[in-house]
């Protein structure tokens, strides 16, 4: 909006905006090493959640005596199954590497033995283009993330959905 | 303002395909044939992939691997292209590229476990350097109810390559409920 050739309109752009706002919902986990774990996501009770796109990161670490605990091994350990929990509505058909969708993607992690040692701790990626992923996630569900890690070590991996929230209660009056 | 009608049943719903392919060296073709469910026509938007290629390391990875595709719908008995085409043409490929092993060397970043590990292991126990991939050309192809997406890949193999060969094919789109079905109503 050019603010110098458009009248603002307060009013309009309040009622605007009770009906729908850009919001991000985030997702966080960490899988323990070799092993298996569903993480979710509250739609609440808010409203309707519209996904646009979704952006993520995760660690690539594997066990280490020397540096303890853990080194930077660059490999995507991670896989994972998105769903709908609403109707358990499978949104994968497999479980994904990671690394095949998620930018940026490789992260740099605390856990590193190397932190300190800025020759052998590789960076993390850059964001790239973020993952189309339009779907409308319906009020009180959740976004289940079943997710798989075949490393030594535990990860942790954060997913970002972008989208518009859709509140309810502002929607009422337009139901009739 | 306009009545907004939201419409979650009808509505198109994102699916993700994804398939890991082993070939050994000369074995050149495949088939990646996915079932349509029954309702729903596939808006398949992109494709993204990653192969382990066994270069050297101071190669550009991607090179030593070539993978052709191939789209036909299969209602029509259609190509959807008048030659196979490399996959690099239309995704930036992730490769399994070069990785650190925690000590300041470079090794390839194809890592196979050979511990017992509590995950199933369809072709699993091997992964790939954590490389983004990157650009993607849109293909909006269009699969229609009770057809099978049918993808054909070709791999070359450059003869001096040892060893199996690892690609991950992750197909992007989108459920469309086809809304004439009965189903709907």
């Amino acid at each position: 909006m050019n603010m110098f050739a458009n009248v603002i309109n307060p009013d309009k752009i309040l009622k605007l905006q009770n009906l729908q706002y850009s919001e991000k919902l985030l997702l966080s986990d960490t899988v323990p090493a070799g092993g298996q774990q569903l993480a979710s996501v509250d739609i609440s009770s808010l409203g309707n959640f519209y996904c646009q796109y979704m952006t993520g990161h995760f660690e690539t670490l594997r066990v280490s005596t020397d540096p303890l605990p853990a080194i930077d091994d660059g490999i995507s350990h991670l896989r994972g199954k998105l769903s709908d929990g609403s109707n358990q509505r499978q949104l994968f058909n497999d479980y994904v590497p990671l690394d095949l969708f998620l930018s940026p993607g490789r992260i740099v992690s605390p856990n590193d033995g190397n932190l300190m040692d800025l020759t052998k701790t590789a960076p993390g990626n850059a964001l790239f283009y973020p993952q189309p992923f339009v779907y409308m996630f319906p009020v009180n569900s959740k976004i289940l993330f079943d997710v798989k890690n075949d490393s030594t070590y535990k990860l942790k991996y954060e997913i970002l959905f972008h989208g518009i929230r859709l509140p309810i209660a502002s929607r009422e009056k337009y139901k009739k | 303002m306009q009545k907004i009608n939201i419409d979650i049943i009808r509505q198109s719903i994102p699916m993700f395909f994804y398939k890991r392919i082993k070939w050994a060296k000369n074995e050149i073709t495949t088939y990646l044939v996915i079932p349509i469910d029954i309702g729903y026509n596939y808006l398949l938007r992109t494709i993204r992939t990653k192969w382990n290629s066994h270069l050297q390391l101071d190669s550009p990875p991607h090179l030593a691997v070539r993978m052709r595709a191939g789209f036909i719908q299969q209602h029509a008995n259609r190509e959807l292209q008048n030659l196979r085409y490399d996959l690099s043409l239309i995704s930036t490929p992730g490769t399994d590229g070069k990785v650190s092993n925690g000590t300041g060397t470079l090794q390839q970043g194809v890592q196979i476990i050979t511990e017992t590990i509590p995950v199933d292991l369809k072709n699993f126990g091997v992964n790939f350097s954590a490389t983004p991939t990157q650009n993607n050309i849109i293909l909006n192809h269009y699969y229609q109810r009770r057809e099978s997406l049918d993808l054909r890949l070709e791999f070359t193999a450059y003869p001096t390559r040892e060893g199996a060969f690892y690609g991950d094919i992750l197909l992007e789109g989108y459920y469309i409920p086809d809304r004439s079905r009965q189903e709907w109503d």
